[in-house]
């Protein structure tokens, strides 16, 4: 819907409405309800040219597109006129809706400069947040790097645990984030690095170290062996990632998340199981916006993401629900399993 | 089975068959890196105090080293380099690597988000490293490209690109010379396949490549 200072057909809500400066007629209201012949001249003006038409009882309808949209500003009597006996009857009968065209076609082109306007800024911001986004993701980055070379010459305390934790949290955030901002981009992505997955586990694992004690959680990982699988090495660990918060995020508090890994028979396999009070739907859990908790932060992305992720990995992805136990499985082509090291 | 100089009869060798195990010794002495970026990346001094020769170029502007084909993996950031070869900076300078030596690893250096010439310089890349990944994984990432930039494969995958090799049959050719080359550790013999079926100006284009390809 836009602003009218005039009365105006609504083709969405098919419905006649008032201007803010000039009223609807009793008449038009009447008859838009009554009479046939209204409603058919609405609809017709829909697949004409933009233009000044007359209605079958003398109103003038001005028809123009609007965003890529038809908008139609009627109910009045403009002049320069038709000249038609029915409109000389409106005029002589509603005086207070007798308008210039020149007035009509200056509120049109005020909302198309409007418009513009809208699109310029729109614009704008899609040149200047990335390059925000870019520069916060830097700033992150310089903490990661500068903790990281602390901990390396004077030993690696606490404190610098903390920081590192929460700067590799942040990068995990901002990879979800400008994920979700341009999936395509995320799917023209080439797929070809090597990922071992077991130990991009256990990276995420201390990445989430400080969440999980903050929740009196235990993550336990598993495997046999440590299968390898060919993937992009920006897009994948948000696999991982969305996993492993959802279960800290909706598990039970002093629970266990078990990570279980493992790689046989061509097929990559990863199960993030934890144990929550939380009533979940298998299949709508993956749909962008699904949320089952309202008291919990989060928009409803984080699967759907995983689950565009683990596609474009030519994967799969579960929920399974077993005796109050949630577990998300993933599957991926095996690129190879290796030993288990330790 | 019967095998003769590493064949095994109505089977060729594969390529990988010949890669040593290189040590983390030989790859810091041998390897020459160079980071193509116009800030001052912590990344560079921590390769440096491991001992890698690593060259920082603010603006990639002087091409000279890079069509030598003189590093074996380039790291290059999108914006601020590159602009000598055109509008799309990077992404231009990481073509013009690509198409001058082949044998470079290309690693693109940038944590900007993908738009559409972003995806092409991801794409035209060998890895992507995000500039706000943690030094340490950098640091593996960029070990990782520099092992990759002496296998044989790789190697070879550059020789058939530098001497325009043009259809499958013809590359199976320079890859049983290259074989047998290895094989028999005849470096002439690839030299003169080269020399004869390319050209003798083509036979020097690619001497860096062949130099490290029968190392």
């Amino acid at each position: 819907m836009i602003p009218s200072l005039f009365p105006f057909y609504d083709s969405e809500k098919k419905a006649l409405l008032d201007g803010s400066e000039v009223l609807l007629t009793k008449f038009c209201r009447d008859a838009f309800t009554t009479k046939a012949e209204c409603a058919m001249h609405y609809a017709s003006l829909l697949s004409k040219s933009s233009g000044y038409y007359q209605c079958p009882f003398g109103f003038t309808s001005r028809s123009f597109e609007f965003a890529l949209d038809k908008f139609i500003s009627t109910g009045v009597i403009a002049f320069p006129r038709f000249d038609t006996q029915e409109e000389r009857k409106r005029a002589k009968d509603y005086p207070e809706n007798k308008v210039t065209r020149k007035s009509i076609d200056s509120c049109i082109t005020y909302l198309n400069q409007l418009e513009k306007m809208r699109a310029d800024v729109i614009e704008d911001a899609s040149k200047v947040l990335p390059q925000a986004f870019h520069e916060l993701r830097k700033l992150n980055g310089a903490v990661l790097q500068h903790a990281e070379r602390e901990a390396n010459t004077s030993g690696q305390s606490a404190n610098l645990t903390t920081i590192i934790s929460a700067a590799e949290l942040m990068r995990n955030n901002f990879d979800i984030l400008e994920a979700l901002s341009n999936i395509e981009g995320i799917k023209s992505l080439p797929n070809d690095s090597t990922i071992n997955v077991f130990d991009l586990f256990y990276k995420m694992k201390r990445v989430y170290q400080e969440r999980t004690s903050q929740k009196r959680m235990l993550v336990l990982l598993s495997g046999e062996n440590r299968p390898l699988i060919q993937g992009s090495q920006k897009s994948f660990p948000i696999v991982p990632a969305v996993l492993l918060e959802n279960a800290i995020k909706y598990g039970k508090e002093g629970s266990h998340i078990r990570v279980e890994i493992s790689g046989s028979n061509g097929v990559a396999r990863l199960i993030v199981e934890n144990e929550t009070t939380e009533k979940i739907d298998t299949e709508k859990c993956f749909e962008r916006g699904t949320r089952f908790s309202s008291d919990k932060e989060g928009g409803g992305f984080g699967l759907f993401l995983a689950r565009e992720v683990v596609k474009c990995h030519k994967g799969k992805i579960r929920c399974q629900l077993d005796n109050g136990k949630v577990q998300m499985i993933v599957e991926l082509p095996l690129h190879k399993a290796i030993a288990h090291s330790t | 089975m019967i095998s003769i100089w590493g064949f095994t009869f109505g089977k060729l060798p594969t390529l990988t068959s010949f890669d040593a195990s290189i040590s983390r010794e030989k790859l810091i002495q041998n390897g020459r890196i160079v980071v193509i970026d116009d800030e001052n990346p912590l990344i560079v001094e921590e390769l440096r105090k491991v001992g890698l020769a690593v060259d920082h170029d603010k603006s990639g502007d002087d091409l000279s080293k890079l069509d030598n084909q003189l590093y074996d993996v380039a790291v290059v950031d999108f914006h601020g380099v590159g602009k000598r070869l055109g509008a799309n900076q990077g992404l231009e300078l990481l073509k013009h690597i690509r198409r001058v030596s082949p044998r470079t690893r290309l690693i693109a250096y940038t944590s900007r988000s993908l738009s559409a010439s972003e995806s092409e310089f991801f794409r035209l890349s060998h890895i992507v490293m995000p500039k706000d990944m943690g030094l340490g994984d950098s640091m593996k990432l960029i070990e990782d490209q520099l092992r990759s930039a002496f296998t044989k494969e790789h190697l070879f995958e550059a020789l058939v690109s530098k001497l325009g090799v043009a259809g499958p049959e013809e590359k199976m050719k320079l890859q049983e010379a290259l074989v047998k080359s290895l094989a028999k550790k005849n470096d002439g013999a690839l030299k003169s396949f080269i020399t004869k079926a390319f050209g003798q100006a083509a036979e020097k284009s690619v001497k860096y490549i062949l130099d490290r390809i029968l190392d």
